[in-house]
């Protein structure tokens, strides 16, 4: 089996976007310590659009999530606890499975709903 | 380096644990010295709850007192991992204590049919009880076991774990307790031909895809792999965080498991790092608790000469 020089060394981790409306997020692939601060970075728009507009609810919208770690898990923590403060509810739909099992492991489950 | 908060001590009841150890022979033997125990536990007003594998189970069940003073706990939410055993008290006692009982438990393991991976965790879970239940509430341990077709030296192994010994009446200070440092058995050789790949943060995610496609060609169900591929993105991100920004992963197929070693320069000073349950909205450290949580067995090795080698195990299925 190769070593390193065989492997690709291209990322192939996740990507973080906003949703058309602005007020929302969409992830796709792995939320590893590699993605997960792009998560991060949107974050103040997210909250920013979510006043302009009105809304007090985001949604990440996890279905294209092909993985989540704890750094992950950490960002999404991060990113509930600025919303929280700015009184916007940030939830997480689509959850897989893989996700749910996580924030179970964590106690966090109640957090993101 | 690698920081983890300390179990949180409770201070106005910071007697600790209790951990006795209970070295017997046949079942009669065994029978008295846990009749007595639960008897005496009783009788101070404690509740009493039993972990051990279901056949010992249903001999005390048919035993101890039906009143409902005594509660037999879920052993196979331990599954094969010796790495949950903390977390699993941890909760039980945790419930306990804020309904205000004082609580005396039994933990008896699965011995046979280990690995010597597993029996030398299994031994080092035991020790690290000691350390993990220091500040917390005052509670007893009793673990017994079955020193027949043991060898001395395993017999002593598990006495050297438990600073009390159970004498048939009552607790006596264990002559053979070592309070540390914890003598580590060596690792096991690592199997040949063994894959390797250097990381960082750039090959987070082809390292969990080498981890991956390997697992899946060992026939392993696609849950247990995508879980074992977390655990392995775990211990990769704690390298890169605090082990020195990479890491070299070494992976191999011995002893019925395919074992993942990943080694960093960093140097994990808390030996209870991911055995304790992490708590609500911290930011981190629950990277290494999922790790032991996502696999069949987690083994660590850290010291401030040689750096950190984290093997974590992954049963191959049972042939048929």
């Amino acid at each position: 089996m190769g070593k390193a020089d065989d492997e690709p060394k291209a990322p192939v981790t996740g990507t973080v976007r906003l949703r058309p409306n602005g007020v929302g997020l969409v992830l796709s692939g792995d939320l590893d310590l590699h993605s997960a601060p792009a998560l991060l970075d949107l974050l103040p728009r997210l909250l920013g659009n979510c006043r302009e507009q009105g809304v007090n609810r985001a949604e990440i919208d996890c279905a294209g999530l092909t993985l989540c770690d704890s750094s992950g898990l950490t960002a999404f923590i991060r990113a509930h606890q600025a919303a929280h403060a700015a009184d916007i509810s940030l939830i997480l739909v689509g959850r897989p499975g893989q996700l749910t099992n996580l924030l179970d492991l964590a106690g966090l489950s109640q957090m993101f709903e | 380096m690698t920081v983890f908060d300390p179990p949180s001590p409770s201070a106005e009841s910071a007697a600790g644990l209790r951990h006795v150890f209970y070295p017997y022979a046949g079942t009669d033997q065994y029978l008295q010295g846990v009749v007595a125990y639960t008897e005496q536990a009783l009788a101070e007003g404690a509740t009493v709850l039993v972990c051990a594998p279901e056949e010992r189970s249903q001999v005390l069940r048919a035993t101890l007192p039906a009143d409902g003073t005594v509660t037999f706990l879920d052993s196979a939410a331990l599954g094969r991992n010796p790495g949950l055993l903390i977390g699993a008290w941890q909760e039980w006692i945790g419930q306990r204590a804020r309904e205000g009982r004082a609580v005396c438990g039994l933990s008896e393991s699965q011995w046979a049919g280990r690995s010597a991976e597993q029996l030398s965790e299994m031994r080092y879970r035991e020790w690290l009880l000691n350390l993990a239940f220091a500040q917390a509430p005052a509670w007893s341990l009793l673990c017994p076991f079955d020193t027949a077709d043991q060898l001395t030296v395993d017999v002593l192994a598990m006495a050297r774990c438990h600073p009390l010994q159970w004498d048939g009446a009552g607790f006596v200070k264990a002559s053979d307790y070592v309070e540390g440092p914890y003598e580590f058995e060596p690792l096991t050789e690592a199997g040949n031909p063994a894959e390797e790949l250097d990381y960082s943060i750039a090959e987070l995610a082809p390292l969990r895809h080498l981890v991956s496609a390997r697992a899946l060609a060992l026939a392993i169900p696609a849950d247990k792999v995508r879980d074992f591929t977390v655990a392995v993105s775990e211990v990769a991100t704690n390298s890169i965080r605090h082990g020195g920004g990479r890491g070299v992963m070494r992976m191999w197929v011995g002893g019925g498991s395919l074992v993942c070693e990943l080694s960093d320069a960093g140097y994990i000073s808390d030996p209870l790092a991911g055995k304790i349950r992490p708590n609500g909205e911290q930011h981190g450290g629950r990277g290494l608790w999922f790790a032991h949580q996502l696999c069949d067995l987690v083994q660590i090795r850290s010291t401030r000469q040689d750096g950190t080698r984290i093997r974590l195990y992954l049963d191959l299925p049972e042939r048929p």
